[in-house]
């Protein structure tokens, strides 16, 4: 039988369907959950930029770097998923948090459209590494810009712990599903297998058909039709029978009684 | 009537299976965002902030923290534009925390000229040389006033009322911040540091308005013209606060020059500051901060700061005992 019955078939498209399902709703869960991770970040990122920014204004304004530079480092220690912060005031940095030098292209990676709003832009390292850019003007632009970045290594963490999760889950349904398609299986297509080799029987002369009849599901009506169909055949082969058995006795005293006239006849 | 039986066969599932995951994985990748690229181990090594050389186009004012500094650039960034305007420069504003180091900046010539509180220029010129150019005049007279305010639904009424109390002073060379309780304390035979409860120092008359309205402390001295003018623009700051004592006349907050500024430049800012009123976008300037017009400032105008020092024996720097606030 193989890949050709019906109870192979039907399992392999109950696994297939649960596989290709699980995968793609993992995909698309951890597509959605990885995208409001990143929105929550963002949101948290532009919060915390106006509110240093606005913190930042009058040490900036009064050219109290020392004070910028510890609320800036007071910022990194209290918040894990920051990445970096600057503040940039006539193209000059005036405090970052960077352990050594500044990275020279990230100065010119970000800046603000208007004086009132901040300007969101993702940035990806050579190395891969993504990170959540904020730009936010630093009282109306009048003491420069504050520069935020946060990392996306945590988030995408979290995205493939999720994956890992959904992986799992899926498996488990995947097993469930496969234990239950078994046994549904086993009862779509016993009757079947049953009614099978009945219709063969048949083919074979024998006009016994015996099934349990139980339900009221189209292999019942199935089942039921060709018992009666198979009794009705019955019927109707053993009227032949006796038919032909009737035929072949007058056939018989027709032959004997032209026997017995030409042999008067003769005489 | 004629039915087809066929059976499934398993290619078919396989690419039922595939469509169902390009069809679900495609709807979360519609969007795809612009990145920039950037090499973080391509780093230089960042020149110390304000180390730019100077241009000669360029004019460096300083404003003294009188008021908070994002107040100091709402309230003077007009005035500065339309100096830079009338000088044929560009105005650079720097800002600093406290009048010392306001003068500081005056005494290394690091700025040209100053937006100073009355004490500070006393204090710059002995130290410093530096030179009058203008004063406001408020309300007809180029004298103000410190106000001692205390909460509004505060019982003191007098000074001796504050006596152990928390007080607050605006900064260790402010006129009306510091030297003007020391003047009222000297009369009744009293000290600061001996008379009230605790000190804090807030950096800016509208810190100290705030202070005394939120009831952080108990009173304050501040610049009468600055508790007026934000009485007028924003009283919600003014509401909580009562004057209870104002103080004799000193000479208004002066706009000075340092002793190294070329003759002409003086005289060219002079000129501008004293022709605001005559002017028409001047006027309008002026009508906003508030203030008549500005005059010629003379030394003696000042000199009523320096009795108060001469007779309170002041040192201008931060006493011993004296707690710092940074608000």
């Amino acid at each position: 039988m193989g890949f050709r019955s019906l109870k192979t078939k039907l399992l392999l498209a109950a696994s297939l369907l649960v596989i290709s399902s699980g995968v793609a709703l993992s995909l698309l869960v951890s597509d959605q959950y990885s995208k409001s991770l990143i929105d929550s970040a963002r949101h948290q990122a532009e919060n915390l930029a106006l509110s240093l920014a606005i913190e930042s204004a009058d040490k900036v304004l009064t050219h109290d770097l020392v004070a910028l530079q510890k609320s800036l480092d007071h910022q990194m220690k209290s918040n894990r998923s920051l990445a970096y912060l600057f503040v940039v005031r006539d193209g000059q940095v005036l405090a970052h948090t960077f352990q050594k030098n500044f990275p020279q292209e990230l100065l010119d990676a970000n800046t603000v459209i208007s004086e009132d709003g901040g300007n969101e832009q993702t940035i990806v390292s050579t190395t891969g590494e993504r990170f959540i850019d904020i730009a936010r003007p630093i009282f109306q632009g009048k003491a420069g810009l504050l520069r935020l970045g946060i990392s996306e290594k945590s988030l995408e963490r979290q995205v493939d712990e999720l994956r890992m999760k959904m992986g799992l889950i899926t498996l488990f349904i995947l097993l469930t599903a496969i234990a239950g398609s078994l046994f549904l299986v086993k009862r779509i297509t016993g009757p079947l297998g049953e009614l099978a080799r009945s219709v063969e029987n048949i083919k074979q002369g024998s006009w016994d058909v015996k099934i349990r009849v139980s339900g009221r599901d189209e292999v019942t009506i199935l089942a039921k039709s060709l018992i009666n169909m198979a009794a009705r055949l019955k019927h109707y082969t053993q009227r032949l029978e006796n038919q032909k058995l009737e035929l072949e006795r007058a056939h018989n005293q027709t032959r004997i009684f032209c026997e017995i006239v030409r042999e008067l006849g003769t005489v | 009537m004629l039915f087809s039986i066929t059976s499934i066969k398993p290619i078919a599932i396989f690419r039922v299976s595939l469509i169902i995951i390009t069809a679900l994985s495609n709807i979360g990748c519609s969007d795809h965002e612009q990145s920039k690229v950037v090499n973080f181990s391509n780093t230089i090594t960042l020149e110390k902030p304000d180390t730019k050389q100077r241009g000669d186009k360029q004019l460096r004012v300083a404003i003294g923290a009188m008021v908070s500094p994002r107040e100091s650039i709402s309230i003077y960034q007009e005035l500065l534009d339309y100096l830079g305007e009338k000088l044929g420069k560009e105005i650079v504003l720097e800002q600093r925390k406290t009048y010392s180091e306001i003068n500081e900046l005056l005494g290394k010539s690091e700025v040209d000229f100053a937006f100073v509180c009355s004490g500070p220029y006393v204090v710059g010129k002995e130290k410093y040389g530096l030179e009058l150019l203008a004063a406001p005049e408020v309300n007809g007279s180029h004298f103000y006033n410190a106000y001692l305010i205390v909460n509004k639904d505060s019982r003191f009424n007098t000074i001796e009322d504050l006596r152990s109390k928390t007080f607050a002073l605006t900064d260790p060379d402010s006129n009306t911040g510091k030297l003007a309780p020391i003047g009222w304390l000297k009369k009744i035979g009293e000290k600061p540091e001996t008379f009230f409860g605790s000190l804090i120092y807030t950096y800016s008359h509208d810190n100290s308005i705030l202070a005394v309205s939120r009831g952080f402390v108990d009173g304050a001295s501040v610049d009468g013209l600055i508790w007026a003018y934000f009485n007028k623009t924003n009283p919600d700051l003014t509401s909580n606060t009562r004057v209870i004592l104002k103080s004799e006349n000193y000479g208004t907050p002066p706009v000075v020059a340092t002793r190294q500024m070329s003759k002409s430049m003086k005289e060219a800012i002079k000129r501008a500051l004293l022709g605001m009123r005559d002017d028409k976008r001047g006027a309008e300037i002026l009508d906003r901060l508030m203030i008549n017009r500005f005059v010629p400032a003379k030394d003696d105008w000042y000199n009523s700061i320096r009795d108060v020092i001469e007779s309170a024996g002041v040192s201008m720097e931060p006493q011993d005992g004296l707690s710092k606030s940074e608000n």
